[in-house]
């Protein structure tokens, strides 16, 4: 499971960064992003309306969004492909899918290798054990292997096309899909930010973006409620989704009962004063009302 | 305020003129010109007029757009394929118009409105998509439909229920559509080729419209405007064609039409209309085409009474399946299957009863036609013949009442699909009308008896099963299986004691389907009948050996072959030629000749000492002799004749006989005894004695004594004499006795087995009566009789009046009583 959902995000990494088998181009501004209908129409109501009528877009292939903001656009193109943003993996992408780096490898390999051929050879352990060789050291892994690693596995099937994540290891393509948690904490409260990606996922109709949105400034508010760009990202909140949004207005609302001290800083203060229906939301949690 | 609103990107909002740069591109939409549209840029600003609290204007002017655009431009498009075929005309009928002019109207305006509805539908997806937000955000918060349904509404109010002419409000698109789809229907009714795919896409548009925003499935337009019409003109159509039918057609064509029009129906419903009309307009044909007119066409002349007697078995076919359609107990055809049944069945009753009564007018006739059958017999004299034509009478009506069930089983397997409502409904006639014949019982016993000394030689096993299956089916029928076994009984005794049965194999494997059909009880005396026959063998040859170990070593011994038959197992009295008690009284005294006395008395000796107690009535009346007998040479004898030998005969005779033949041995030549004297010296009863005079003088190939004078009838005072001149061609003869062999009862002899058999009947239902009293001690006389009738019922159905008499008889003999101050008529046993 956990080599076969790997397997699948890096090949959706890889179709991102390559664009190969593009079918349609987002564009904001100066960006472009070679996307494809299948990923990305298949998630939002939006792109799927664009390309599913007779309209501009779907006789050019491009989709002109620079009305929007462009890091959020960025984001929300992460988003269909990594299934997460800002917090990506730092390794360089391979622009070839898997299986075709193992072949050239192997072509390589067939004719660099002097000393034993082993594609030659149709012993299944030895052909399992030259495309799954011993790892190199890494500073970063432990020296003794998890119990279901790779060498266990490949031994009980080792026929199977070695195309786990292991397997280019040797040929430096150094890709680790390390799914780390999304909604940790960071550094950067990104407040601002995540508040804009939750109204673009709103607008477009993205829900799993949204929600994902959601939880990072989750995350971020608990951690970073006393920023200086707390002010800024409730005038975001209230502003950007419909009243009816109780998304990351709840949120808010959370961090207001949960940190009082807030209502003493001058910056909140001022937003607050200028946003009525927060102001009148905060009442009615003083008051104990149900909002 | 404005500060808040104050987007994203700090622009205000100018919903006027954000909502004309909508309204121009819907425009577009409207008119096929999309491509130059930027979806994005639409769906930006809806969604920025929704953002910024203005979505339920934008849900308003959508609408309003909606509605200008269907009611100017779509509306009027259709009005201008409103040909004057299409509309009614003041007299309320179709008008003029040729029937292709219609179509052809009809099928341009459907085409319209067929594509006015497509268009609406893809205009109003792209319009979803791009009022997306909208809908996602305002109409869903504030429970508004989608602008998707509010837009097929508005196509419903707009342009389906728009008035088409001012003066008539009744008139309107919805209803010119009605009108259209039904008229085409027509004529797919009435043959002509019609653009069913069109139908059904309008018939789409009407299923895909509620009369309600509810979306309930029941107010769909295609329910409450279309079926509703389509289903009362349906109704009036086929009323109208099937009066027609039943007018012009015969009963097998309109059930075949009737069928085809279902048929043609689903088809319809399928391929042009919607599936979910089927069950309904199928009840509607079920019940115009047969519901109320089946009954017609039942009794039509060309109906089932026809195609039974024509064995039409498809149109039988058809007839049950229409009727099993409106009506799970088929109640119409098995009425008329029954009252044809019962008419055949009485028709074949009838002929029995005419064959067995019209002898006297057809003797001669009969009497070619059964030479063969006769021929066997010495004696040829009307009773004979009477008898043989009543044997044939009732030989028969078993073949037709076999045929006659035959023929309705066919019917019911390969019409009627072997259905258990008719079945039912077959047994019961068929049950009705063998017991209405009142000697049923009595044929069938007799049909049995035929082919076991006849029917079954040299048949094979199969053969023999068929017979033996056919006669069990007849027996099934039979309500008074107690009348069956006397009559059973009396044949089966004078096949075993006359030696006449094919083979015991048979008889045994027909007692032993009895047994498994009628239960042990029937079968019991059937069974004690044969183990006499058994045990009189065992004892023949006991016996034989004992007179051996005697040593008498007389040469003229007479060899004795008896059978001892139990006297209550063995109906006697009703093969003796109905003669009362008196009558075996006086058998049992008969003299015999010394020679027979001494064998006969020694016999009766041995079986004393094997059986003490035990009393043997002889009935010589029943048994049988061999004799050789020696016929002189007859002096001046023409030469060349047999009769110039001595001559030798191995006769076979009635013990009778036998007895009367042993006289004349004594006799010297030329001396004659009369009738008187004979009847003296043997003390034969002066029944017996006639008949047996009868077969020795008066049958003409077996005149062993001369008679004077010469007549058929025996008169006391006939003098007999021995025939010296007796000559016959064949060593072996065999002396009939005359009418011995009567098959069929006559008159006399049936009012006697009926008294007899009520009478056993009596005993029955009294022990019934009794054995039920003893175990509930009290009863109300309505639950007595029920249960007497039901305890009887394997034997026979007695008669309710029977049954008040025996209570009577027991009551008055103290086994029971009534008790006094019961709310109902209730008995008590008495212990």
């Amino acid at each position: 499971m956990e080599a076969s959902h790997s397997d699948l995000m890096r090949a959706m990494a890889t179709l991102l960064e390559g664009g190969k088998y593009s079918d349609l181009t987002v564009s904001c501004g100066q960006q472009k992003f070679a996307v494809h209908k299948a990923i990305i129409c298949s998630r939002s109501g939006f792109f799927e309306g664009a390309c599913n009528h007779p309209f501009k877009e779907s006789t050019t292939g491009v989709i002109d969004l620079s009305e929007d903001d462009e890091e959020c656009v960025r984001h929300m193109v992460d988003y269909f492909y990594h299934l997460d943003y800002l917090n990506l993996p730092k390794r360089r992408t391979s622009l070839n899918f898997a299986h075709r780096r193992i072949s050239q490898s192997r072509r390589r390999r067939a004719s660099s290798s002097l000393k034993l051929n082993l594609s030659m050879i149709e012993d299944p352990l030895l052909a399992c054990a030259a495309t799954n060789p011993v790892p190199q050291f890494d500073p970063d892994r432990p020296l003794t292997p998890p119990e279901d690693d790779s060498e266990s596995k490949q031994l009980q099937a080792p026929t199977e096309f070695p195309s786990s994540s292991q397997s280019p290891s040797d040929e430096g393509e150094d890709f680790e899909f390390e799914p780390s948690d999304p909604v940790q904490a960071t550094k950067e409260p990104n407040l601002v930010l995540h508040a804009k990606v939750y109204a673009i996922a709103d607008k477009y109709d993205i829900p799993g973006l949204k929600a994902l949105a959601r939880r990072k400034f989750e995350v971020q508010v608990a951690q970073h409620w006393d920023c200086a760009e707390f002010p800024d990202a409730l005038e975001e909140v209230y502003c950007s989704t419909i009243d009816t949004d109780r998304g990351l207005r709840d949120v808010v609302l959370q961090s207001f009962r949960e940190n009082p001290r807030l209502a003493v800083k001058a910056e909140v203060e001022a937003a607050v004063r200028d946003l009525a229906p927060l102001a009148f939301e905060l009442y009615k949690v003083a008051s104990g009302l149900p909002v | 305020m404005y500060s808040i609103l104050q987007g994203i990107n700090g622009d205000e909002l100018d919903f006027d003129a954000t909502w004309a740069i909508l309204a121009a591109s819907f425009r577009e939409i409207h008119t096929k010109n999309a491509s130059k549209l930027s979806f994005e840029e639409l769906y930006r600003n809806a969604y920025k007029i929704v953002l910024r609290k203005r979505g339920e204007s934008l849900y308003e002017k959508v609408k309003d757009f909606e509605r200008d655009w269907l009611s100017n431009e779509v509306l009027q498009r259709l009005e201008t394929l409103l040909s004057s075929a299409l509309l009614p005309h003041s007299d309320g009928d179709v008008g003029s118009s040729t029937t292709n002019e219609r179509r052809v109207a009809g099928e341009k305006f459907l085409r319209g409105l067929k594509e006015a509805w497509i268009d609406q539908q893809t205009c109003m997806s792209m319009l979803t998509d791009v009022l997306m937000y909208m809908d996602r955000v305002y109409c869903l918060d504030q429970r508004h439909p989608s602008i998707y349904a509010s837009a097929m509404m508005l196509f419903r109010d707009s342009v389906l229920q728009s008035q088409v002419d001012p003066l008539d409000d009744s008139l309107t698109m919805l209803g010119i559509l009605n009108r259209v789809v039904l008229d085409q229907v027509y004529m797919d009714r009435a043959g002509d080729i019609i653009d069913k795919h069109l139908i059904k896409s309008c018939v789409y548009m009407l299923e895909a419209l509620y009369e309600t925003p509810n979306e309930n499935e029941e107010e769909k337009l295609y329910i409450t405007s279309f079926e509703r019409d389509f289903l009362d003109a349906s109704r009036d159509f086929y009323k109208k064609e099937g009066d027609q039918l039943l007018r012009e057609s015969d009963a097998g064509t309109y059930c075949k039409h009737v069928r085809r029009r279902i048929g043609e129906e689903q088809d319809r419903c399928r391929s042009t209309l919607s599936e979910s009309t089927q069950p309904k307009i199928e009840a509607v044909v079920l019940d115009e085409l047969v519901r109320h007119k089946i009954k017609d066409v039942v009794e039509m002349d060309s109906g089932v009474k026809f195609m039974i007697d024509n064995d039409r078995i498809e149109e039988l076919g058809l007839v049950f399946d229409l009727n099993q359609r409106i009506d799970q107990h088929k109640a119409e055809l098995t009425r008329a299957i029954q009252k044809r049944m019962i008419e055949m069945g009485s028709d074949v009753n009838n002929a029995a009863i005419a064959a067995s009564q019209a002898q006297p007018t057809k003797e001669t006739e009969a009497k070619d036609e059964h030479k063969e059958e006769a021929g066997g017999d010495k004696t040829k004299q009307t009773g004979e013949r009477v008898a043989n034509q009543q044997t044939l009478a009732a030989l028969k009506w078993v073949e037709d009442v076999l045929a006659l069930k035959d023929k309705f089983d066919k019917i019911h397997r390969d019409s009627f699909g072997s259905d258990q409502t008719l079945q039912t409904a077959l047994t019961r006639s068929c049950s009705d009308f063998i017991n209405a014949f009142p000697r049923s019982s009595e044929y069938i016993s007799l049909f049995i008896d035929e082919n076991m000394k006849k029917g079954l030689k040299g048949k094979t096993e199969q053969e023999v099963d068929i017979v033996l299956d056919k006669a069990i089916t007849l027996l099934r029928y039979i309500q008074d299986k107690d009348m069956f076994e006397r009559y059973y009984k009396k044949h089966l005794c004078r096949r075993l004691l006359m030696a006449k049965s094919v083979s015991t194999d048979v008889e045994k494997q027909m007692i032993s389907r009895m047994k498994i059909e009628l239960g042990n009880n029937f079968t019991l005396k059937l069974e004690a009948m044969f183990r006499d026959m058994q045990l009189s063998e065992d004892l023949t040859s006991g016996y034989r050996q004992y007179v051996q170990r005697l040593g008498d070593p007389d040469p003229k011994r007479i060899d004795l072959d008896i059978k001892v038959l139990t006297s209550m197992t063995w109906p006697l009295e009703s093969i003796g030629g109905g003669s009362g008690g008196d009558e075996g009284q006086q058998r049992a005294r008969s003299t015999y000749p010394p020679l027979l006395e001494r064998i006969k008395k020694g016999f009766e000796q041995y079986y004393a000492d094997k059986h003490s107690g035990r009393v043997l009535t002889w009935h010589a009346n029943l048994g049988s002799a061999d004799l050789r007998a020696t016929f002189p040479k007859v002096p001046g004898a023409k030469e060349g004749s047999s009769l110039t030998k001595e001559r030798k005969h191995e006769i076979n005779v009635s013990t009778y006989a036998m007895i009367i033949l042993l006289l004349f041995n004594d006799l010297p030549p030329g001396e004659t005894l009369t009738t008187e004297e004979i009847q003296a010296r043997t003390n034969i009863p002066i029944s017996d004695l006639s008949r047996n005079l009868q077969s020795l003088a008066v049958a003409p190939k077996t005149r062993l004594l001369t008679k004077e004078p010469m007549s058929k009838d025996i008169k006391l005072t006939d003098h007999f004499s021995f025939n010296d001149n007796f000559q016959s061609k064949f060593l072996k003869l065999k002396v009939g006795v005359v009418s011995q062999g009567n098959k069929v009862e006559g008159d006399r002899e049936r009012q006697e087995t009926e008294k007899k058999n009520n009478d056993s009947r009596g005993f029955n239902i009294e022990a019934a009566v009794v054995r039920i009293m003893k175990q509930r001690k009290e009863l109300s006389h309505q639950q007595l009789i029920t249960e007497t009738l039901s305890q009887l019922a394997t034997q026979f159905k007695p008669d309710v009046n029977m049954i008040k008499k025996r209570i009577e008889s027991l009551i008055e003999r103290e086994y029971l009583e009534r008790i006094e101050d019961a709310a109902t008529p209730s008995y008590r046993y008495l212990a």
